[in-house]
């Protein structure tokens, strides 16, 4: 899946040491990735983990506290409010919950105009109108659909609508927050797939943020892992897949439910007991829960390093962990 | 053995402007002692209406047909006074979304306390401590703080053992779990159902297990029920359900189930178009139009639920997959 001029090409965003406070409390700490045309980097951890806030303050939805977010070469950050305005075409976001982010009182076709007519005033209004039908056609809805209203849509209709209007303005990024999520399992793939194929039609760059690791897998070239406010690891899709290094990542992939094993007890570890607030000082974020722990762990935060190609992880013990999740899928192989 | 639950041929409507909404259609099943069925649909399959309907907690306009039976008594229909002797003790339900099922300005002790006092008749004294113990049970760390705390203190998956903790109180012999992780991460979502399966241990409570979501329901379920729009369309043991399934909407909502140790697909494996509205006369099966295999007679005679290889396996097809 992996794009060879990918990595030769400009960045379409650049985010520089992102720190994002709400008080006191850090919910974003020093996250730095790149994402370039027609690539998706899928953003995992658990709610409260900042992925969510780390989305919002990219696009600047809510303010940072410091580090920088370039956008085809231009700080976000620092932009003027008029500038701004005109950077949002190619910026566009597709949110959880797709009813709540449709106005009820405006109609679907309204709802695809209005960035339209903001963000190209001079367009006539046949050719509007042409545009609106031509989008939600290609997001797999009738042209005869434009007059009805959102609550007359099911949930993953008014996913495909939300699709059409952030994809109407052809951004150069979208942000999707957990775009699935609410939807059957049955009717994930419908989204995921549309959004696959509008991707490679106009080369979008996608930040696809979710806490559904199968999704992750299927849409993403790049994965980077969040755990409260800071990056733990980061790495192409098919190396974090088959060899996670973080331990938080390699807990996330043990907890998705796999039907052809009855899974193994969860160690209680596994999951987050002490309230975000009460993070720990100095050592890992991570060590109350982390079964490889060592007293190295709990002195010092590990930074996120390199570990092999394009993979870079924040653990201390990263050795150990790979290998003893490459053991423990020898063994089940041969079970 | 009297089942522990006993649906039979239910329906469900609500009355609207332009007819009914049949939400469940003569929807038949069993639940034995001690086992977890697992109940499996899309959104608007009547799932979840199924059992409001068991718990009288359907809203007011609908009308109901058939029987529902709960340890060999009739329950479908009884007044709330009548119902309240086994609802909430004998007969507990818990719910996607913790939060709205938890009174948010009484503190959580209060709370379950009160589920012993009204169903137990124990003193409060009593009952407090009873809530420690449940709160223990559930493995709720730091129990006795938490019984002092109010809901929004709490994270999603605590609001959620909590509401399990709850349910337990007065050792009922059905639970029902109504897509009881769905708004959970998938690191709760485990830890959640294994509370659920440690439950069923020590306990011999039945478990119904309501998700969208087959793989979930596997870990847990001894057999499953696929639901589709308002209809049992397929019943079996959990194993026969995942190795042998007959009707062709399960073998597609398999499909859907996402698998880590398999390779990754060129496309994500999805169900093509929606569910019939509930509102929709049938004629036929209600999955031919969205069915590979339907043929003339799946649109104009609809398919009964019949025993298919076996009395314990059941699906309602035309033309099941070999099994």
């Amino acid at each position: 899946m992996n794009d060879p001029l990918l990595s030769v090409t400009e960045p379409v965003l650049s985010v520089k040491s992102l720190v994002v406070h709400f008080g006191a409390f850090p919910a974003v700490q020093d996250v730095t990735f790149d994402l370039r045309q027609g690539e998706t980097v899928g953003l995992v951890g658990e709610s409260g983990s900042g992925k969510s806030t780390l989305a919002r303050a990219i696009l600047r939805l809510i303010p940072a506290t410091s580090g920088s977010v370039f956008v085809s070469g231009d700080n976000l950050l620092s932009c003027r409010p008029a500038d701004l305005r005109r950077r949002r075409r190619d910026l566009q976001m597709v949110f959880q919950d797709p009813l709540a982010s449709l106005n009820p009182r405006m109609s679907v076709g309204a709802a695809l105009a209005e960035p339209l007519k903001i963000h190209e005033p001079s367009l006539s209004a046949p050719l509007r109108t042409a545009r609106v039908m031509e989008m939600l056609e290609r997001v797999g809805l009738s042209p005869g659909m434009a007059v009805r209203y959102p609550h007359e849509f099911s949930g993953g209709q008014c996913q495909r609508i939300g699709i059409a209007r952030a994809m109407i303005l052809r951004p150069k990024l979208l942000v999707c927050d957990e775009p699935v999520s609410s939807l059957d399992v049955s009717i994930q793939g419908q989204i995921v797939n549309l959004l696959v194929d509008l991707q490679k039609e106009l080369g979008t760059a996608m930040l696809f943020i979710s806490h559904n690791l199968a999704v992750i897998r299927h849409l993403s070239h790049r994965v980077l892992v969040i755990y409260r406010g800071r990056l733990v690891e980061a790495a192409d899709s098919e190396q974090l897949f088959a060899a996670p290094a973080h331990p938080y990542t390699q807990a996330l992939l043990a907890a998705v439910p796999n039907p052809t094993r009855v899974p193994a007890a969860t160690p209680i570890a596994a999951v987050d007991e002490t309230p975000v607030a009460a993070a720990r000082e100095g050592g890992c974020a991570f060590v109350d829960r982390c079964p490889y722990a060592q007293d190295q762990c709990r002195l010092t935060a590990p930074s996120l390093g390199e570990i092999g190609v394009r993979h870079a992880a924040a653990c201390h013990r990263w050795r150990e962990v790979v290998y003893s999740w490459g053991h423990e899928a020898r063994n089940s192989r041969s079970r | 053995m009297t089942p522990a639950l006993d649906i039979e041929n239910l329906s469900v409507h609500f009355p609207n402007r332009d007819g009914a909404i049949a939400a469940v259609r003569e929807a038949s099943l069993t639940v034995l002692p001690a086992e977890c069925v697992g109940i499996v649909g899309e959104s608007g399959s009547g799932k979840t209406q199924t059992f409001m309907a068991v718990m009288g907690l359907l809203s007011a306009g609908a009308h109901t047909a058939g029987s529902v039976r709960f340890g060999g008594r009739e329950i479908l229909g009884l007044r709330a006074s009548e119902l309240n002797r086994v609802r909430g003790s004998k007969l507990t339900m818990i719910f996607q979304d913790p939060m709205t099922s938890l009174t948010p300005h009484l503190r959580v002790g209060i709370q379950l306390a009160e589920v012993l006092v009204n169903h137990s008749h124990m003193s409060w004294r009593e009952a407090e401590k009873a809530a420690l113990r449940a709160l223990e049970r559930v493995r709720v760390p730091e129990a006795q703080r938490r019984l002092r705390q109010y809901p929004h203190e709490l994270s999603g998956g605590m609001r959620q053992r909590v509401m399990i903790g709850m349910s337990l109180l007065c050792e009922p012999t059905l639970l029902i779990a109504d897509e009881p992780t769905t708004a959970l991460d998938v690191t709760v979502q485990a830890q959640i159902m294994e509370i659920l399966r440690a439950m069923r241990q020590e306990s011999r409570m039945a478990i119904v297990l309501i998700s969208h979501d087959l793989g979930l329901v596997a870990g847990l379920a001894d057999r499953i029920v696929v639901m589709y729009a308002g209809r049992v369309v397929e019943s079996a043991g959990a194993a026969d359900i995942l190795g042998r399934a007959l009707h062709p909407y399960t073998a597609e909502l398999l499909k859907c189930v996402p698998d880590l140790s398999r390779p990754r697909l060129e496309r994500m494996p999805s169900l093509a178009g929606q569910a019939p509205s509930a509102s929709s006369a049938e004629a036929g099966c209600a999955f031919a139009p969205r069915c590979s295999l339907a043929g003339e007679r799946c649109r104009s005679e609809r398919p009964l639920l019949r025993d298919i290889g076996g009395t314990a396996h059941q699906a309602a097809c035309h033309y099941p997959l070999p099994a």
